[in-house]
């Protein structure tokens, strides 16, 4: 829709700017011979316009490659697939049969009339994610064959390939591909990849820690069922079985399967539109016809579509971030426009003087504006296209490190549509800015413009600022009332903010402007600091980093506010500081003349460099708070513990000691001690669940119970375990003692931080060290009475091994052992290793060892940092893509210079005429554009790091990490922008210095 | 070579390259100033009034001939050289006024002396009596664009007097002004030069300024007109 009214808005404006041209060919000719009279100052002005444009297109073509990816994924992995279907044990989740009868249920025939016959195939299948080994075969090794490479987690699909002719619209790819023989298996491309198979090959299948060996039979694609995997993420490829054998190795039955396919009317995309409806229908009707088990209906492929649930795309993050230098280029607009226009003052005089209406001036400025706006977002759109790709190229080379990714690259996508857009965008933005200064430059005074003789000042405020002032404030009010009533977070913020501002311009007539403004500004960074305290600014800056991003922006405009209201108090200072040196006197007091009378250029300028510097800032600010989070939380991560193993249910490990041993791949001196952790699903009976407010909310009482995990761990565990308590009974004179008491006491337990009262999915249930707790177990239906010993503290890297409710082994055996996880075997083990050994190698063995079980095996440390660095590749990538907005502040302020020598040709030569010698002159400008520079990056720097301090108070500080700033980086980004600046600016300075006294007084335009 | 005079000038020449084609702008022109002497150099647009104005003051290099500020040569000198001597002995008054609008009327007027190194309280306290002497006192912390016309021709006048220079160099210091403003403007020059012995040349169209100086010297397509 924005797209939309973005490029219907362009084409208005170029259709009416071309027919205006047509129409008034006197305006056109001055315009566009403006233009091409003078070629580098139209280049500078186009350089400095198409930054803004790239930075769009950037962002939209990494939105674009991001939409492309998932498009991608959900073709090859779910093709003909729209939901799945499957049956669970209610308590345990694990996968449950579904017999003839259930199928008759979930035929086409049965969903045609509850669906309102919008299934378009229907598929049952048997299906689960098993370890796969190439083997070669050995008549001499004890099982029959050797294990070449192994895969712990593999998509096994069987299915009747007589029934995939009638799976969707199209026929499935896998039909194409022809039925399997008896013993036979089609292989995924990817896990072929993985395992270097090719047909002829032999792989092992483990299903219960026994192998079923399968000849492969062909390499095919990855695309639907054969693209089909269960965890995106985690599993390796596809292998296609047979039915019947599929059955045979997954303990089905003759006529049952555990999964069902549902394919949608509509191709791989188009398809999944109807999703949400039919997979309400399907899952209403299984609940009415068989209320029994739980019943899972994914809507995988909509899922997959939109990023699990419609989060912010990478371009939407990489857009709003950008949104600084956006508006910085903006900003730099504006500058040169109003530079432009200050030059030509003497000419449009004249041009008003002979005939020119005003409007007709306007004309002339918006004609040759808009060949600038149209030339700089051609230009810009294909810059953007090419840094986008250059983002694409950095996340490709992060996604071809990261061993858990199925992508190996990010498909590239540069649509012309999207180019189109941003380069309308870009338009926009660029010819708005150069007409409404136009509009602003035409009321000069004709007979002064003429002789090039100042405007006199004026005190009586425009006719806009008497309507503007008042009228934002009201609107400000309204909004934050309206906010505040309704709960909108935006409006809270914004309406204070807004108000703040419109109030400054009112009172600033009559008050002290300079006391008012940097009231207001103070106000309104104090005001974006303790915002994230109401309750709706807070959930806003939860889910997302818009109003994030918002806030940094009026900060930005406030510390603009503060900066421009005391620059003369900046000046003055700098002034006095820089009297009785004699030689640097003249030089100090020309510097810093002109930022304090172009009041508003300075502000400007130093808000280009200050809006980019703080983006820069807040991203590398907040990788320092990452790894100093990980670092805080280091030793307590895992509980302390060096590698954690999950057992899976299709081959469960009860003893893995022995399994170690049994392997011969794992030195068992590096192993100090290993510890099952189980796991059983409870309820409190006690505490009902918060139910949303909706008619039709399930009435059934005990389905509105708290439902929770409880853990069954040993002594061992606790005592080498970091898992510290936050409040324990009095009796306990430390956490050890109080562990330990739970592990010998069967009636003790402790809770996990959850049950602070702060959990909105528990608020009821507060739990304190010495309160009574009924605990249900709902497969038996026992309530089980516990004494809470202690409450743990919030462990913020847990790795999935302890919350909810946790006992003693033996209390667990005897209360919730049959609503376990995995029955009697644990939900996961924890290793911790001996001192010296070589976590890495060790963490290779283990894998190595548990390939045929597929175990998921996490060496805790090594997993941090893999996961860190990636999220600091991450990070250092939108760095790159901010540093392209700052060249808009650098490249500003060159622009800004060179417009500013030019200018000031009259002024240079009286100096020069008054004594001042070159260097004096080159001094004295390069001290007014360092000056200028230096504060705009304070600016930026400051208030990037009180931004990066909330997100530190907001998302950090409890979890006990420190406020660590990486100094190191944050001055380079600093230091290296400042010599930039200086870099670019010394060209624009040595040109003023040498410029011949006589011609430089000479000049006219 | 004559004491008395403060400047002196033989054969200068001066041409400009305008499109690739050369045009001369001053064609050997003799001219010499007294110490205390007011100077006005009139002649038709084009003439070189302004570039005999700004060779003569070192502004701008001559292509041959000699210029001699009280008898030190100024048309090889170093630049450097040259600027110290502007800051030193010169002042400059401009059609267009050419102040500094981002400093104050003081500012503007202190600026040349704290440039050659005088401490700021005291070239504050000259530079405010000068505007005193201009009629100023009370506008001294005005801005440029806060004053009319003739109020920022005398700051400019200010400017250049308060060194005390040798000679001043006026281009048009009235051709922005009505003719009352420029009456007022050039009685105070007349003083000024009376008072201070200060060598004034003037560039004009203005035959009533022309009519109040002590000489007048008439140009043509880059050479003196002497009615010859």
């Amino acid at each position: 829709m924005l797209s939309l009214v973005i490029l219907s808005l362009a084409a208005v404006c170029v259709v009416l700017l071309i027919l205006s041209m047509l129409l008034n060919p006197v305006q056109r000719s001055i315009g566009l011979g403006n233009v091409s009279r003078r070629v580098w100052s139209s280049a500078m002005v186009v350089a400095g316009s198409m930054v803004g444009t790239a930075l769009i297109a950037g962002s939209l073509v990494l939105s674009d490659t991001s939409e492309r990816t998932l498009q991608d994924a959900a073709f090859s992995h779910l093709g003909e697939i729209d939901i799945t279907v499957m049956a669970l044990d209610p308590v345990t989740f694990e996968r449950l049969p579904l017999g003839s009868s259930m199928l008759d249920t979930l035929s086409r025939d049965g969903l045609r009339e509850p669906t309102d016959d919008r299934v378009d195939g229907v598929l049952g299948v048997a299906e689960w994610d098993l370890p796969v080994v190439k083997i070669e075969r050995d008549a001499n090794s004890p099982d029959g064959f050797t294990p070449i490479l192994a895969e712990p987690e593999v998509t096994v699909v069987g299915l009747n390939f007589a029934e995939l002719d009638g799976f969707g619209s199209d026929q499935p790819y896998l039909a194409t591909v022809g039925s399997l023989e008896p013993g036979h298996a089609y292989v995924s491309d990817s896990l072929a990849k993985e395992l270097e198979l090719t047909a002829g090959d032999s792989v092992a299948v483990y299903f219960e820690n026994s192998p079923s060996i399968f000849e492969v039979a062909e390499v095919v694609r990855d695309e639907g069922i054969s693209g089909r995997r269960l965890e995106i993420d985690e599993t390796t490829g596809t292998v296609i079985l047979p039915l019947g054998e599929a059955r045979a190795l997954m303990g089905l039955e003759d006529g049952q399967m555990n999964t069902v396919y549902v394919s949608l009317p509509g191709g791989v995309i188009d398809g999944a539109a109807a999703t949400d409806a039919v997979g309400e229908q399907i899952h209403d009707l299984l609940e009415d016809v068989w209320p029994d088990p739980y019943w899972a209906v994914r809507h995988d492929k909509q899922n997959t579509l939109e990023e699990d649930g419609g989060g912010p795309s990478t371009g939407a993050i990489f857009l709003m971030v950008s949104s600084f230098a956006i508006l910085a280029g903006v900003m730099l607009i504006i500058n040169i426009y109003t530079m432009l226009a200050e030059e030509r003052r003497t000419e449009m005089g004249i041009m008003r003087a002979v005939a020119l209406k005003r409007q007709q001036l306007v004309m002339v400025f918006a004609y040759e504006g808009f060949v600038y706006s149209a030339v700089a977002s051609v230009i810009g759109a294909i810059a953007g296209a090419a840094l986008g790709a250059l983002v694409v190229a950095g996340l490709s080379e992060v996604l071809a490190q990261d061993q858990n990714s199925t992508l190996d690259a990010l498909p590239l996508t540069i649509k012309p549509a999207t180019l189109v857009l941003s380069g309308a965008a870009g338009l926009l933005i660029s010819f708005i800015t150069a007409f409404v200064t136009s509009i602003r430059i035409s009321r000069l005074n004709i007979v002064l413009a003429i002789r090039d003789l100042s405007e006199p000042a004026s005190d009586k405020p425009g006719r806009w600022q008497l309507v503007a002032a008042p009228l934002a404030l009201i609107l400000g009010g309204l909004g934050a009332v309206f906010g505040f009533v309704s709960g909108n977070g935006y409006l809270q913020y914004i309406g204070p903010c807004v108000m703040l501002i419109s109030g400054a311009a009112i009172i600033g007539r009559f008050v002290s402007p300079r006391l008012i403004f940097t009231i207001g500004g103070a106000s309104i960074i104090a005001y974006s600091f303790l915002a994230d305290r109401l309750e709706h600014v807070e959930k806003l800056i939860d889910e997302g980093p818009g109003l994030f991003m918002l806030s940094g922006i009026f900060m930005l405009l406030a510390g603009m506010m503060i900066i421009a209201f005391n620059l003369s108090l900046v000046l003055w200072a700098v002034r006095i500081s820089a009297s009785g040196l004699s030689k640097l006197e003249p030089i100090v007091c020309i510097a810093i003349a002109y930022p304090a009378i172009n009041r508003a250029r300075t502000s400007f300028t130093m808000g280009m460099f200050g809006l980019v510097i703080f983006g820069v800032t807040l991203i590398t600010v907040y990788g320092g708070l990452l790894d100093g989070f990980v670092d805080a939380n280091l030793e307590k991560a895992a509980g302390g513990f060096d590698v954690v193993i999950y057992n899976t249910r299709s081959n469960l490990i009860d003893d893995l000691e022995s399994e170690f041993a049994a392997s011969g791949k794992v030195t068992m001196g590096d192993i100090d001690a290993i510890m099952p952790v189980h796991r059983a699903l409870v309820k409190f009976p006690d505490f009902e669940r918060p139910l949303p407010d909706d008619e039709d909310a399930p009435e059934d009482i005990e389905d509105t119970y708290v439902i929770d995990s409880v853990h069954g761990v040993t002594s061992s565990f606790v005592e080498r375990g970091e898992y510290p308590l936050e409040v324990k009974m009095d009796r306990f004179d430390s956490d050890a003692e109080a562990w330990a008491a739970v592990i010998a006491d069967p009636s003790l337990a402790v809770v996990s931080s959850r049950y602070d009262g702060t959990n909105e999915h528990a608020d009821n249930a507060l739990l304190d060290p010495g309160d009574t707790v009924n605990l249900l177990n709902p497969e038996t239906g026992e309530i089980v009475e516990k004494t809470v010993a202690a409450r743990m503290e919030q462990i913020e890297i847990n790795f999935g091994i302890l919350w909810g409710v946790v006992v003693g082994a033996e209390a667990y055996r005897n209360d919730f052992s049959e609503s376990s996880f995995r029955g009697d075997s644990p939900r996961l083990f924890v290793i911790e290793l001996t001192e010296g050994a070589d976590l890495t190698a060790a963490g290779k063995q283990i894998e190595k060892a548990l390939v045929t079980t597929g175990a998921r095996v996490i060496a805790v440390r090594d997993d941090l940092a893999e996961e860190l660095s990636e999220i600091s590749t991450f990070l250092r990538i939108f760095q790159g893509f901010l540093a392209f907005g700052l060249i808009v502040g650098i490249a500003g302020l060159a622009v800004i210079a060179a417009r500013s020598v030019h200018q000031r040709r009259k002024g240079i030569g009286t100096l020069r005429a008054l004594g001042f010698q070159p260097g004096m002159v080159l001094a004295s400008m390069l001290i007014e554009w360092s000056f200028i520079a230096l504060v705009g990056i304070l600016l930026g720097t400051g208030l990037g790091l009180l931004g990066g301090y909330r997100l530190y108070a907001l998302f950090v500080r409890e979890s006990g990490g420190a406020f660590t700033v990486p100094w190191l980086e944050v001055i380079g980004v600093a230091a290296l922008v400042y010599v930039a600046s200086l870099a670019f600016t010394v060209f624009p300075a040595l040109k003023a210095s040498r410029m011949p006294p006589a011609e430089a007084l000479r000049h006219q335009e | 070579m004559n004491n008395d005079y403060i400047i002196q000038a033989t054969e200068v020449h001066k041409a400009y390259r305008s499109n690739g084609t050369a045009v001369t702008a001053l064609n050997g022109v003799d001219i010499s100033v007294e110490r205390g002497e007011m100077v006005a150099v009139m002649g038709p647009s084009g003439c070189g009034k302004t570039t005999l104005l700004n060779c003569l003051s070192g502004l701008d290099t001559v292509d041959g001939g000699a210029v001699l500020l009280e008898g030190e040569t100024i048309h090889d000198m170093p630049d450097n050289r040259r600027t110290e001597l502007r800051r030193s002995r010169m002042g400059f008054v401009f059609q267009t006024y050419n102040l500094l609008p981002v400093l104050s009327a003081a500012q503007n007027v202190e600026l040349p002396l704290i440039v050659g190194g005088t401490p700021r309280k005291e070239a504050n306290a000259m530079a405010r009596d000068m505007l005193g002497l201009v009629g100023l006192s009370d506008r001294a912390s005005h801005r440029p664009m806060e004053l009319s016309g003739g109020e920022q021709q005398r700051v400019a006048i200010a400017r250049a007097l308060v060194t005390t220079p040798a000679i001043v160099w006026a281009d048009e210091p009235t051709g922005n002004l009505d003719s009352e403003r420029s009456d007022e403007i050039m009685d105070l020059l007349r003083s000024l030069n009376k008072e201070h012995n200060q060598a004034f040349v003037m560039v004009t169209h203005d035959d009533g300024v022309g009519r109040q100086a002590d000489r007048i010297i008439r140009m043509r397509d880059g050479k003196i007109d002497d009615g010859a």
